[in-house]
């Protein structure tokens, strides 16, 4: 036959694995955890699981529709030269080529699921509506679509939703759904109100805490299978594995040495390093929050800093500040400083090998000794304390729930 | 260790089973055609003109850059001195036109006494013109010529190279030579151990190499991972003796040549002539029948890949060299130089052309660059035109090896970005 | 020694005097192009405000004693403010004559830099004399908490650069809207200190 030689200078040999195999992965694994709560809700719904189901059906409507409706304008505004390129070379309609590049260019999928997963089951919808918009259009779309943000989409939107509708998120009431389940101190309202240092496994117990048999967000409470999907992740290579295991394994020591200046002994400690990282958010937000490539720095040991500097600003602000909880935010702090990390490491990665080491080696030791004070420093501020509650947060079928509310509670019923 | 810097290698997919270990397939061509011009453009000093009758190994003239001659690779005569298109230079250069009378009488030459002192030895290299036959084409007795203490003498027969299999091809019929080359150079520079490296699935060539090293105190063999590019000095190097050095490897006392210089130094230390033909693998999914091709140097391409079956697909591509390394063609009559080891055709629809996504900063360029740089960084410094930046992250260093755009998710073209602003990078820093 | 590392952190990180206080953004968007010129703003502007904080500190005392502060408080501050940066540009002018160069407008434009001037305010205001340990952690927090978010900006800039953004968003628009994410990071630390 005829044969043509064809001059390309592209490269010949590419990867069989690409970025749309990597977020369909992640997508599955997201969508995994999502059953998983859809059927704890279910089982343990008791006489509202049939409003429970509905209302992950609206909420999960909201999220995706908004979503791709902001993709997809943000396409067509952004990508205007391209698309046009796209109409004259192949004859396709612009608005087509759009809709398809929404899926294959943008992956729009991502960011509705781990926002849903981040909101509690009785969330109003317009909460989650604002959430979405401001998370897809301000913190993706306008720096450029994918792979040119800055910041964590899902994370932006959350804390904008947050802050603007704290009270309703606490109340839950407000939303015709149920009259029960929706009251109940959270346990991070317990934990703050009884000084962080208490272990009270006689309100949850360690195997509760561990499956994930009480109410929080939807992502946020299975800790074994959050634990399950982080390895098989890691193994898969979707996630990278040192963002995960360093921030889990600093927060994990820094609650070691809390525990231990806290007067818990060695395996108490170890208990309760365990269960402060089983709560809050934590193993979720190191599986999929802070392992977004796009916000994290690239070489080896930015990322290990990287992590690192959000470890510390984590436990800050859980266990001094006032907002709940702090893995939101110190997810943003850190995406913050990427870029730093990757101005100060600009150069050949084995060059000045001293200088990694030392900065890594200062903030380990920076997190082991903030652990060693913090508990020193609750140790001695245990004085005041608070009157105490009781508050039973398993979620039992048909009870009501009795509870006393500490002031403390009842403004931080938000979970973060 | 990786876990903070880059693991340097990658395991890629051979594609070896279309010519190796198959029968190799002898053509003699009419003519060759041997550059009359060195590295850089000159002119041959002492050239022969058209008209001479020259034999295998007779000089046609000397190199001006390296003092080294340049020798006619069959017996015949020089019919005329044309300007054909030179693939190094990417313009057309002076050739000598040489029929073949597919005879190959060699020139007379005699073996070498038996200890050859080190300056005796870099003459031999000298005057024999032996260039290395990896690919680069760099001259053996600049190597030799060293002050440096050298402590090992590495021979490289890993071919890291997708699709390339010549050099497991000539194993088992060029050991001995290379054992002999070996010995000699090892007494004549005082150096205590000699390795052979290969890697450990070539299972054909390590019986052969086991066989001819049976009691033999001076070289050893050892055996490599399936990774690219494993076949790259600096990546050898560190290892077979887990060194790392900064700009040649005589600082950590090795010297590298691949097991196809060595074979040609050893026949022409025999009295035997260096080698004037070799085994070129034409290879690649385009190709009816793929096969390792045993011709003279200065054959023409187009005619090997007639005479082999041709081309089966509409549209194809063409790499003198192996996929990553190689340098894409835009025509295929021009001739094979002595340091190619062969020809890669691909098909079109093979390649997947233009369809890159943004960049996803996943790290993976990071984790898999041989000389420790971070592609992802430079790429965007290349972006917003900071050639300071490119510069201080060390774009200099790039060898274009291609490992970055093999493992990049996105498929986004990183190699030629770093191989077209290098250039403008090095005159703009040197402006200072 | 407390009460200064106190006023020092918080001051610098929990109210951020532009990501908590929304101040000096002028300078920190136009300057913030490159690192070099950032980071000579930013020990520019330490200087001025050290100094013209605890001038300030000073002088407050002597207006309150008169009686005149209430009014009179912005003005005198000013005052001190402007011939401050005078000779912070006679300084950099003679020694850095580059960086004179590159700050260009920037420099004087610091007499009407929302930082400097509400830190006197805010330092003029503590009336206590006992409070030197906190003026003083206050008055190196303020513009050490400028200097950093500036450097963080810069490096963020040279992201920005490269990334896909629409025509109508490049440069200033852009860079606001990553600093009302920023401040929405910060807004986390409030109560830590």
């Amino acid at each position: 036959m005829e044969s043509q030689l064809v001059y390309t200078n592209f490269s010949r040999v590419k990867s069989k694995r690409k970025t749309s195999h990597v977020m369909i992965e992640l997508a599955s694994a997201l969508l995994v955890l999502f059953i998983a709560s859809i059927i704890y809700y279910g089982i343990k719904g008791g006489a509202d699981t049939g409003k429970y189901m509905l209302r992950i059906f609206l909420n999960t409507l909201v999220c995706f529709v908004t979503a791709f409706a902001v993709e997809y304008f943000g396409i067509i505004l952004i990508d205007r030269k391209t698309l046009k390129a796209y109409e004259e070379a192949m004859k396709q309609n612009m608005w087509l080529t759009a809709l398809k590049r929404t899926v294959t260019h943008s992956y729009f999928y991502v960011t509705p699921l781990i926002t849903m997963l981040l909101f509690p089951v009785y969330t109003p919808i317009h909460v989650m509506f604002i959430s979405i918009l401001v998370g897809e259009l301000i913190g993706k779309m306008v720096f450029g679509g994918f792979g040119s943000n800055i910041f964590n989409p899902a994370l932006t939107g959350r804390i904008f939703a947050t802050i603007c509708f704290s009270q309703e998120i606490a109340n839950g009431t407000a939303v015709k759904v149920g009259t029960d389940i929706s009251t109940g101190a959270t346990i991070n309202g317990i934990a703050n109100s009884s000084g962080w240092l208490g272990m009270y496994t006689d309100q949850l117990s360690n195997l509760d805490l561990f499956l994930g048999n009480y109410r929080g967000a939807l992502g946020e409470t299975m800790a074994f299978l959050l634990i399950i999907l982080g390895i098989y992740l890691m193994i898969r290579k979707v996630i990278d594995y040192r963002l995960t295991l360093t921030y889990v394994v600093s927060l994990f020591i820094f609650a070691f040495f809390m525990g231990v200046t806290g007067k818990h002994g060695f395996v108490g400690s170890l208990e309760f390093a365990f269960r402060q990282i089983c709560f809050g958010g934590i193993l979720f937000g190191a599986v999929f929050c802070i392992t977004d490539p796009v916000t994290s720095p690239v070489s080896g040991t930015g990322k290990i800093v990287f992590a690192l500097i959000a470890a510390f600003v984590t436990a800050m602000i859980r266990y001094f500040g006032s907002a709940p909880e702090g893995v939101a935010y110190s997810i943003l702090v850190a995406n913050m400083l990427a870029p730093v990390i990757d101005r100060m490491l600009s150069r050949k990665t084995n060059q000045k090998m001293v200088y990694q080491y030392v900065s890594i080696a200062a903030l380990s030791l920076l997190v082991i000794g903030s652990g060693i004070g913090t508990g020193l420093y609750i140790d001695a501020h245990k004085a005041s304390e608070k009157p105490e509650e009781k508050a039973n947060i398993r979620m039992t079928s048909n009870e009501k729930f009795e509870m006393v509310y500490s002031e403390m509670a009842s403004l931080e019923g938000v979970i973060e | 260790m990786n876990i903070l810097t880059s693991l340097g290698r990658k395991h890629l997919n051979g594609h070896k089973g279309l010519t190796a270990d198959r029968p190799t397939v002898h053509y003699d061509p009419d003519f060759v055609y041997i550059p009359a011009t060195d590295n850089k453009g000159v002119d041959l000093k002492d050239a022969l003109t058209a008209g001479s009758k020259v034999k295998c190994q007779t000089v046609l003239g000397v190199r001006a850059d390296f003092n080294i001659p340049v020798f006619s690779s069959v017996s015949g005569e020089i019919v005329e001195i044309k300007k054909i298109y030179n693939k190094s230079l990417l313009r057309a250069a002076n050739y000598f036109v040489i029929k073949n009378d597919k005879k190959y009488t060699e020139e007379t030459s005699k073996p070498t006494s038996e200890n050859l002192t080190k300056e005796e030895l870099v003459e031999f290299l000298r005057s024999n013109g032996f260039t290395g036959l990896g690919g680069a084409a760099f001259p053996t007795y600049i190597k030799y010529k060293t002050d440096a203490k050298i402590d090992h003498i590495l021979i490289n027969d890993v071919e890291c190279e997708p699709y390339l299999t010549t050099d497991y091809t000539s194993t088992g019929e060029y050991i001995d030579d290379v054992v002999l080359a070996a010995t000699r150079l090892a007494s004549a520079m005082g150096v205590k151990d000699v390795v052979i490296a290969i890697k450990k699935n070539k299972l054909k060539a390590i019986e052969h190499i086991k066989k001819a090293l049976e009691g033999n105190s001076l070289i050893r063999l050892v055996l490599v991972k399936d990774v690219y590019p494993a076949g790259y000095e600096r990546t050898l190097i560190k290892m077979v003796f887990k060194k790392e050095y900064n700009v040649l490897p005589s600082e950590v006392g090795v010297i590298v040549n691949n097991f196809q210089t060595m074979a040609s130094i050893g026949k022409a230390l025999k009295g035997e002539g260096r080698l004037s033909r070799r085994y070129f693998t034409f290879s690649g999914e385009a190709l009816n029948s793929p096969a390792n091709v045993y011709a003279p140097y200065g054959t023409m391409i187009n005619e090997i890949i007639e005479a082999i079956g041709g081309v089966n697909t509409s549209k194809y591509s063409i790499v003198a060299g192996g996929p990553m390394m190689g340098r894409p063609l835009r025509q295929i009559d021009i001739p094979l130089a002595e340091a190619d080891s062969g020809v890669t055709v691909l098909r079109l629809s093979q390649l997947e052309v233009g369809k890159d996504v943004p960049c996803l900063r996943c790290g993976e360029c990071v984790d898999h660059c041989p000389m420790y740089l971070q592609p992802v960084l430079m790429y965007q410094a290349l972006n917003r035109n900071d050639y300071e930046r490119a510069n201080k992250l060390g774009i200099l260093s790039c060898v274009e090896c291609g490992l970055c755009s093999a493992v990049c998710p996105s498929h986004i073209e990183l190699t030629n970005k770093f191989a077209s602003a290098k250039p403008i990078v090095k005159i703009k820093t040197m402006k200072k | 020694m407390a009460a200064f590392y106190t006023a020092l952190l918080g001051s610098m990180i929990v109210s951020n005097s532009v990501l908590a206080g929304y101040k000096g953004l002028c300078s920190y968007l136009g300057i913030s192009k490159k690192s070099s010129s950032a980071f000579g703003m930013g020990v520019a502007l330490t200087f001025v405000c050290v100094l013209s904080g605890l001038i300030s500190w000073g002088l407050g005392f002597a207006l309150r004693a008169i009686g005149i502060y209430d009014f009179m408080s912005t003005i005198v501050f000013i005052l001190v403010i402007s011939s401050l940066v005078q000779l912070t540009e006679l300084i950099i002018k003679k020694f850095f004559p580059s960086l004179y160069k590159t700050l260009g407008i920037y420099l004087p434009l610091i007499t009407t830099n929302c930082v400097v001037l509400g830190l006197a305010l805010q330092v003029g205001g503590m009336s206590d004399p006992a409070s030197f340990l906190e003026v003083l952690g206050t008055v190196l927090g303020v513009p050490l908490g400028y200097f950093i978010v500036i450097m963080i900006f810069s490096c963020i800039q040279e992201r920005l650069e490269t990334s896909n953004t629409t025509y109508n968003f490049k440069g200033a628009a852009i860079g606001l809207i990553t600093t009302a994410i920023m401040a929405l990071a910060v807004y986390g630390f409030s109560g830590v200190i």
